[in-house]
Parts: structure tokens; C-alpha cells; sequence
């Protein structure tokens, strides 16, 4: 079973926007495409992260396209340099909710409603891909507001006044919503035989 | 540090996202270096100076190109002339 694990580096803490990236940002702001290259570079893994537990990995590449394009375009418009992180996260969660709502959509529509096929199937001495395609399941039987707060809080290390800054709600709300999708994905992980 | 077992088991396990396709930033560059067609309203001071141009044109030739009295009276003869004539716009039709 599983047992407590020291701190993976992985996943960062999030910081302020250094200066350096400031800079960056500005030279976006002025038009410049090899600032954009740079700041396509160093945020594209957070973006791709954030996307691909939200979404999935269809389309993991357009959607990426589609938020550095609104960047690029509304970046002549962000005032604030420094919060360009919130900015970031936020037109990220933009684009991953149209995503979804155009799925739903689409399904509606077809009213083809197909079943989702795990693509890697765990061997049984395979722990490490069955626990990962636990936490995709998991993840994904959460709604798509507790699955936000749960993955900004917990797996990209936001604080819970940055994620109320970035969603616009209130910072009560941030803690109510984590609350309930630990409590719900603690509980999916528990009625498959994992012991927290 | 987080020390809730579940937050640990999530960063240990969360799946992380595949590579980008490597042409993927190309593309994302190209896009933006592309030409953007102009909104709208960008247009909307051309077609307002063409306008203002246009009926400027238009008043200044109504008010300098007016026809003397004698151009005047050799019009109005030739109408009347016409007008007399009923028969013969008849026949054209």
C-alpha cells in the first residue's frame, strides 16, 4: 500500500514573476516573436500540465496553440506585468473550460456517448501505472470545478489566494472545493483498494 | 512541505502531459508573426475621410459648377421642346 513520500520536485512551488521574465513579458508586449519563443519555452510545460489533467490528451496540443495565441494577442492589453502568472492560469482555464463545454456540446449532438478505453493497461507488478491511471480516473470522475482547484492546489502548488485571484471567486469557495474533491477523490482511491 | 498522504500520493502518481509535437512552437510562431486582419473598426476612419472627401466634392461642384443663364435657358428650351413631342416618346417604346 501506499505510504507518504517526500516532497517531489517535480511539481515546484509557485513564484512571483521574477524580473528577468518581466523583461520577457515587456518584449512580448512590444511585438518582439523571439521574446515570445522564449516565453513559449518556459511556461509551455506548466501550460501543457495544467491542460492535460483538465482536458486529457486529445487536442492537448491545439489547446496549448490556442492559450499561447490568446497570450500573444492580449498580451499588448495586460497592464500589470507582475501578475502575469495569474494571467497565464487564467486563459488556460479559459481555454480548457470552452474545450470541455465544446465537447459536451458536440456529444449532445451526437448523442454518441463512447465509452472511455484506459490507453495503458497496468500489468499487475506494474504499481506505478496502475496508481497513475488511478489518478487519471480519479481526477476525471471529479467535477470540472473541484478538478480545477484540486489540480492548481495540489499538483501546481498555487496557494489558495492565488487560485480565488485566478478564478475570481472568493477564497472561502477556493477551500470548500478543495475540500470536497479530496474528500470525493479520497474516497474513489479508497473503493479501489488504496489505503491513504 | 504537504504532509496530507493523499496530496503526496497525487504528486507521486499525477500523469504528466506527453511532449509537445516538436513542430508545435514553429507553428505557434508562424501564427504569430502571420499578418492578422484588421478589426473592423480599424476601418472606420478610411471610410469616414472617403466620405467626408466625397460629399465635400460633391457640395464644392454644386456650388462652383452651377450653369450660366444662357446654358440655362438652352436647357429648358430643349426640354420643352422634348416635352412637346409626345408622339415621338411614344414611338420609342
Amino acid at each position: 500500500m501506499f505510504s507518504a513520500v517526500e516532497h517531489n520536485p517535480v511539481f515546484p512551488e509557485a513564484a512571483p514573476l521574477a524580473t528577468s521574465d518581466a523583461t520577457w513579458v515587456q518584449r512580448c508586449q512590444q511585438g518582439d516573436p523571439e521574446g515570445f519563443r522564449w516565453l513559449y519555452r518556459r511556461f509551455q510545460s506548466r501550460v501543457r500540465g495544467t491542460l492535460y489533467r483538465l482536458c486529457g490528451e486529445e487536442a492537448l496540443d491545439d489547446l496549448t496553440q490556442e492559450v499561447f495565441m490568446r497570450v500573444w494577442r492580449g498580451l499588448p492589453r495586460l497592464r500589470q506585468v507582475e501578475i502575469f502568472n495569474t494571467w497565464l492560469y487564467r486563459i488556460t482555464l479559459n481555454v480548457a473550460h470552452d474545450y470541455r463545454r465544446q465537447r459536451a456540446h458536440q456529444r449532445t449532438q451526437m448523442q454518441n456517448l463512447s465509452q472511455t478505453v484506459p490507453d495503458r493497461i497496468p500489468g499487475p507488478d506494474l504499481m506505478n501505472l496502475h496508481y497513475e491511471e488511478l489518478v487519471r480516473q480519479g481526477l476525471a470522475a471529479l467535477s470540472f470545478d473541484h478538478r480545477t482547484v484540486l489540480v492548481l492546489h495540489d499538483l501546481e502548488a498555487l496557494s489558495q489566494k492565488e487560485i480565488s485571484e485566478i478564478l475570481r471567486i472568493p477564497v472561502g469557495t477556493v477551500k470548500s472545493r478543495l475540500f470536497h474533491a479530496r474528500a470525493a477523490l479520497r474516497r474513489y482511491l479508497e473503493t479501489q483498494g488504496v489505503r491513504l | 512541505m504537504n504532509h496530507d498522504p493523499l496530496v503526496d500520493f497525487l504528486r507521486q502518481y499525477a500523469p504528466s502531459a506527453p511532449p509537445p509535437h516538436p513542430a508545435l512552437e514553429s507553428r505557434i510562431l508562424t501564427c504569430i508573426t502571420r499578418p492578422q486582419p484588421r478589426p473592423v473598426w480599424c476601418w472606420f476612419p478610411s471610410v469616414l475621410a472617403v466620405t467626408v472627401v466625397s460629399l465635400g466634392l460633391g457640395m464644392a461642384s454644386a456650388h462652383f459648377l452651377q450653369p450660366n443663364p444662357a446654358q440655362v435657358a438652352e436647357l429648358e428650351a430643349w426640354i420643352e421642346a422634348q416635352w412637346s413631342q409626345p408622339d415621338d416618346w411614344w414611338t420609342l417604346q
